[in-house]
């Protein structure tokens, strides 16, 4: 059998396609046992935050319900990107799976590509949980369009690729200290589920320049109408996700 | 196809502190099996990283088919296949599965993926175990699932990180049959194995590394030839037995307080069975055993033992 190595290295859009579609299929079957657990976590971190949250506020106005409903999507999208992406890739990192990939014939963008194409299918469940719950709870109206699906993958990516930069870099203990303090400041002390101007005005800029925030303010300003679309946050969640992707792929890259 | 060209490689870690490799040289043919042996931190597993591009050497260069693997790993990737020294990640898919992510990475047709792996696993007879999930599989299922994947859409060059470790001796040699179909087939086979009976046996060439250093390149079949002028009598004695209990003129290393490697030339053999006659006859022997030399022999000749 005669090997012909220029056949070998094949750039051809085909091959290219074929052996993305091949990584993607194997992350799928990877995962696929988890995601259905991910979808029932997500479920329950969405009723807990519309109907369990709701109980700490016996006064209950519509702008409160606009946010614990907003907040509900963001803390999902935070919890399955920044959280559980970053804990399951570290595991991976460490069963050697990370290791492995970086010696299969697919470029490293398409390595953090599949996943991101994985994990924003694993994000979904939850993200149409909040909007249920939101919906039975409050009786809120979704604007559902173009922009509103655009923010929420846009959401979806950036979280995730923060995820991906966590667990590449940080070692195992390091990085699961560091998904509990997002989650936890996410969820207790971020202006997620109230408005900002319930905290200083100092920590509020802060915020504004975290990736939480501003994906909390575009969510609530595109599904519900509330507020405007600052093109400032979207710049904000643009320049995290440019910062994580190219975090993750200099990872990938590095070689010893 | 081209030789895999290997050029005065060097790596070290720690700010230069610790040599992993240390300018070797070497190349590496189609059809041809090799054995990459050497102590444990030997620089095997580097020199495997350096080919494949994932570790970047100080020095030196890796060139193939008018490539060069340290400038373009990419390249690297895709001519070569590597069976990691860990096991391959199976947690959560099935044997099959496993092997079928690979093939499709690779990018072979549909068409093709069916049979291709069916020849794997039966090749290998794991058949058997092909829809159960890798955290189920044995050690030495999963190290031939891990075989597998490496061989099921095979590039032109293949690495192997002890393939055949926690295999059993059945398999040990379906895998080895394996390699030398693809070696017959032209492609470049390298396997780092500490099994020098296998290497003996199967191994066309092999390459013994020291400190990182190469200290012995040359073909099986030469070194089989040049060990058969050479024989070991081992022995095992009831009583300590000094030098002077022995022949003179031969050579003896004692392995343990009751333990005794004498290497013999072929005219030294017919004394030396006289003399053992007479101390069997005295009672003074357990066991003893008279072969030719071995490449295990050999090794822990060129090497500094146990360092």
């Amino acid at each position: 059998m005669e090997i012909n190595s220029e056949q070998i290295v094949d750039h051809s859009l085909k091959t290219k396609t074929r052996k993305f579609g091949g990584l993607v299929w194997w992350s799928l079957v990877r995962h696929k046992v988890l995601l259905p657990t991910f979808s029932v976590t997500q479920a329950v971190l969405a009723l807990a935050i519309v109907y369990g949250l709701a109980l700490l506020l016996p006064n209950m106005t519509h702008q409160d319900s606009l946010y614990l409903s907003s907040g509900a999507i963001t803390i999902g999208i935070i919890a399955v990107g920044c959280v559980l992406a970053a804990q399951i890739i570290g595991t991976a990192k460490q069963d050697g799976i990370v290791a492995y990939q970086k010696t299969l014939p697919v470029d490293r963008t398409s390595i953090i590509l599949a996943d991101v194409i994985i994990w924003s299918l694993a994000s979904l469940p939850g993200v149409i949980m909040s909007c249920l719950a939101a919906v039975i709870r409050f009786k809120i109206h979704l604007y559902i369009s173009p922009l509103s699906i655009v923010i929420i993958l846009l959401a979806q990516i950036t979280m995730i690729l923060i995820g991906f930069t966590l667990a590449y870099w940080l070692s195992a203990n390091v990085m699961a200290l560091a998904t509990q303090v997002i989650m936890i400041g996410g969820l207790l002390f971020s202006p997620i589920t109230y408005p900002a101007s319930r905290i200083p005005d100092w920590l509020a800029s802060v915020y504004n320049w975290l990736p939480f925030v501003p994906t909390s303010d575009l969510i609530r300003a595109t599904l519900f109408h509330s507020g405007t679309v600052s093109f400032f946050n979207i710049i904000v969640l643009i320049l995290w996700a440019l910062i994580a992707f190219t975090l993750s792929l200099s990872a990938l890259t590095k070689r010893g | 196809m081209s030789n895999l060209s290997i050029h005065s490689i060097t790596k070290t870690f720690n700010h230069g502190q610790v040599t992993a490799n240390d300018n070797i040289s070497t190349q590496f043919s189609p059809g041809v099996i090799t054995a990459l042996t050497g102590h444990n931190g030997a620089g095997k597993t580097t020199l495997l990283n350096q080919i494949m591009g994932i570790t970047k050497p100080d020095k030196g260069s890796v060139t193939f088919a008018g490539h060069s693997f340290i400038q373009e790993p990419s390249v690297a990737r895709s001519m070569i296949s590597m069976m990691p020294q860990l096991h391959a990640p199976l947690t959560g898919v099935t044997l099959r599965q496993s092997i079928e992510a690979v093939s499709r990475i690779r990018g072979h047709f549909d068409g093709d993926r069916k049979s291709e792996l069916d020849k794997v696993l039966n090749a290998l007879k794991i058949m058997d175990w092909a829809n159960t999930t890798g955290e189920k599989l044995s050690g030495g299922l999963q190290r031939l699932t891990s075989f597998a994947m490496t061989v099921v859409a095979p590039a032109p060059i293949l690495l192997f990180d002890e393939p055949t470790n926690d295999v059993d001796p059945v398999r040990r040699k379906l895998i080895w049959q394996y390699l030398g179909q693809l070696a017959e087939s032209g492609h470049i086979v390298i396997v780092v194995t500490h099994n020098l009976l296998e290497v003996d046996q199967y191994a066309d060439r092999y390459l013994l590394l020291d400190h990182g250093h190469l200290i012995k390149d040359e073909s099986t079949n030469l070194a089989s030839s040049n060990r058969l002028s050479e024989n070991v009598l081992t022995l095992t004695t009831k009583r300590p037995l000094s030098v002077d209990d022995f022949p003179k003129s031969i050579k003896v290393k004692q392995d343990s307080a009751l333990e005794y490697e004498i290497i013999l030339t072929h005219s030294q053999i017919i004394p030396a069975i006289n003399w053992l006659q007479q101390r069997i006859d005295l009672s003074e022997i357990v066991t003893y055993n008279l072969a030719p030399n071995s490449l295990d022999v050999m090794y822990g000749g060129l090497t500094d033992g146990d360092k």
